[in-house]
């Protein structure tokens, strides 16, 4: 089992955007230069997964993304989060200035 | 039993329960409502708040610049500091000090200058490396880590699972067979192992009902560590594991009491004002029953609870006291908060309602800390090895 996010990239677009569920997960952002968000839609979200994907729709075009719907969505997160920075030695985009979830995991 | 809350331990309760409702509860407003942390600063702010009352460091002894609190003091406040939403795994977000690692009492003055300290000023975190995929419930015979001797050090070989925080702590306490495969108890041995030692790997988060505070898992690949790893003596880690899972099960019975507590409640006054049929929820005989059953529950299960409490704290025998405390509170609070899922409705299973992460990570508590069914044999071990006592005369 792999501890990073493996499913084929989509492009962020209206219509792909309908199709993503509504409820709590994780997901990943990516432009041309590789994954520049990881987040989550948690508990208080609006519109869970779709309304958190929606934003960055708004904001930025020319995106993809990938999502795990889960309701272990924090803890994945972290765990996300901690492979992206231990393997790459950066901080994704959307964390730099927030509180990063530091730890040891790295990919297998 | 006969149990009555001294004035002081009424002050303390008082204060404790105004610093959940009035700093805590708040905060919690603003998080994910599976949140387990605060940022640093936020929890600095907290910290130095339960500092100025006296009450950080509550586990710790006296001597070593803590509370020094008695168990059944302890108790009681574990009850109180449980009762906000993350309250069950994150007690006040460890604003009263880290989670107790009472084993490195027992450590060297070296060792506890490493470790012990900056764990007690808040500098460092710990993991408690015990269970394995080859079982939980019996780590006398499962643990199949093995710890060689290589000249004067260590080399540590095996794997490690359902361990909280290792992801994101400086060392752990990692327990290892020394000795064969049918050394039972004395055949294992504690060390102290940095996080960061070549060849310790957390191999993933394992995903649980739990979602904010969650367990790992760990690997490890020819550790070497020096022979002043060795926490006690070699062979002695299992005494050091089981006496300090025995005492700890009395806070956690605790705080499954304290959400429970706060989850009937809320039962109730919902009950008062939520109208249906006409008239109000707690005009309907089936919803008083649900209440008075809750009520029951969480009045025995406290009585036990604390019996077990006072009993650790006379120095008498109370490990049969503590397992049944263990086994009441956790399957009472389980019944309690299940009870106030159905009198809220829909709302209940809301994320809108702290109740339903209670009734999720309540669900763990019957497994964790020793399951449901192993207090039943440790138990029915005391009461069948040798000549029976009753309870009252124990």
């Amino acid at each position: 089992m792999s501890v990073s996010m493996t499913k084929p990239w989509t492009p962020l677009t209206a219509e792909t955007l309908a199709l993503v569920p509504g409820s709590v997960g994780v997901f990943e952002v990516a432009d041309e230069s590789g994954v520049i968000a990881i987040d989550y839609a948690g508990g208080n979200s609006l519109f869970g997964l779709r309304g958190a994907l929606g934003e960055w729709l708004a904001e930025q075009r020319g995106l993809s993304f990938r999502y795990e719907r889960t309701n272990a969505y924090l803890s994945r997160y972290r765990e996300l989060v901690q492979v992206f920075v231990n393997d790459s030695g950066a901080v994704p985009r959307n964390l730099v200035g927030r509180d990063v979830p530091t730890g040891h995991i790295r990919s297998n | 039993m006969g149990f009555a809350i001294t004035e002081t331990q009424r002050t303390l309760i008082e204060n404790v329960r105004r610093f959940v409702r009035n700093e805590i509860i708040p905060l919690e407003f603003e998080l994910d409502p599976d949140e387990s942390e605060l940022s640093p600063d936020v929890l600095a702010g907290l910290v130095a708040k339960t500092k100025q009352m006296g009450l950080y460091n509550l586990d710790v002894p006296e001597e070593l610049g803590g509370v020094g609190a008695d168990t059944v003091t302890r108790t009681l406040l574990a009850m109180e500091m449980s009762q906000h939403r993350a309250g069950l795994y994150s007690p006040c977000y460890a604003a009263f000090g880290q989670p107790d690692m009472a084993q490195l009492y027992e450590a060297t003055d070296e060792q506890k200058k490493r470790y012990l300290f900056p764990i007690l000023r808040g500098e460092k975190k710990s993991f408690f490396g015990l269970t394995e995929p080859s079982g939980g419930s019996d780590p006398a015979r499962s643990i199949q880590t093995r710890a060689k001797r290589d000249g004067s050090d260590w080399i540590i070989n095996g794997n490690k699972t359902f361990i909280s925080g290792a992801d994101s702590a400086d060392f752990g306490l990692v327990f290892a067979r020394t000795g064969d495969q049918e050394s039972g108890r004395g055949g294992i041995t504690c060390f102290i192992v940095d996080a960061d030692a070549p060849g310790l790997t957390v191999r993933r988060v394992i995903h649980t009902l739990r979602s904010g505070h969650y367990p790992t898992e760990l690997v490890f690949e020819d550790v070497r560590v020096p022979a002043e790893a060795v926490l006690g003596e070699v062979g002695q880690g299992f005494a050091m594991a089981n006496e300090r899972l025995t005492r700890n099960r009395i806070p956690y019975a605790a705080g499954c009491l304290g959400v429970a507590m706060m989850a009937h409640r809320m039962a109730v006054e919902y009950a008062g004002t939520r109208s249906v049929f006409g008239s109000k929820l707690a005009d309907h005989e089936g919803i008083q029953w649900m209440l008075v059953d809750s009520e029951i529950d969480l009045r025995s299960a406290a009585a036990v609870t604390l019996d077990a409490a006072e009993r650790a704290d006379s120095g008498r025998p109370f490990r049969t006291e503590v397992a049944i405390a263990k086994i009441v509170a956790t399957e009472a609070a389980g019944r309690v908060v299940d009870r106030a899922i159905q009198i809220h409705g829909g709302y209940g299973v809301t994320k809108d309602l702290p109740l339903e992460r209670w009734y999720r990570e309540l669900r763990i508590r019957r497994i964790g800390e020793g399951s449901t069914e192993t207090q039943r044999m440790i138990i029915s071990r005391d009461m069948l090895k040798g000549r029976y006592t009753s309870w009252m005369d124990r």
